[in-house]
């Protein structure tokens, strides 16, 4: 099983290469990229600083596996990618990266929304959000 | 006999525990059992995965059994 998690935030050194490395894959004609990143959300009058992303990774990985089947399956893609940070993600830093690509832009605008909200509601992730005074609140997708 | 649980996020904090080897009678309601070995869990919501599946059914006649308690999910 691929493993999905990058140890703190992705960087957009990361998110380039990436892209760069689909520029020999000429039958693709549109990406889509989705990037999660860190809000500065103020809660009780405390903004948040950083989020420490925990996961059962193992669990969580078979559900990555598990969406980019469905997603493949419902869509015509040509490839598809998912990357979670675990650890330390400050605010502004970039959390998760998915990235698909098909012959055209309609396929990859439609796969992309189904991706996110897959992750969001299915992935075994936890958020702990916390503030300067080393305080925390745990999130939880709505 | 005798089953792996891991805690997670919220659970594990509130627990103070990330895991642990339990001895778990067949018979009993898996949510149960641990609400009544700890019962500040019947205040929080949470999941269980058996062997990386999300359900409450324990099949007792797998060899090894990995439970996992899982607060409500925050990725993205």
């Amino acid at each position: 099983m691929k493993n999905c998690f990058r140890e703190g935030a992705i960087t957009p050194d990361f998110i380039a290469n990436s892209i760069s490395h689909h520029q020999v894959k000429t039958t693709i004609g549109a990406h889509q990229i989705f990037l999660g990143q860190v809000r500065a959300d103020v809660i009780e009058d405390k903004e948040v600083v950083a989020i420490d992303y925990s996961a059962h990774e193992e669990m969580a990985n078979k559900i990555f596996h598990d969406i980019r089947e469905m997603t493949f399956s419902k869509f015509d893609l040509t490839c598809m990618h998912i990357y979670h940070s675990k650890g330390i993600v400050k605010t502004g830093e970039i959390c998760l990266f998915v990235f698909v690509s098909s012959k055209h832009r309609k396929m990859v605008m439609e796969a992309i929304d189904y991706v996110v909200e897959e992750i969001k509601a299915n992935a075994p992730v936890f958020g702990k959000e916390l503030f300067e005074d080393d305080s925390f609140v745990w999130k939880e997708n709505k | 006999m005798k089953i792996e649980v891991e805690y997670y996020g919220m659970i594990a904090e509130r627990l103070n525990l990330k895991s642990e080897s339990l001895e778990f009678v067949s018979e009993e309601n898996i949510r149960s059992f641990f609400e009544n070995k700890y019962p500040t869990l019947k205040n929080l919501s949470y999941k269980i995965a058996v062997n990386n599946e999300l359900t409450e059914t324990v099949d007792t006649s797998l060899e090894s059994i990995k439970i996992a308690l899982l607060p409500p999910f925050a990725g993205g």
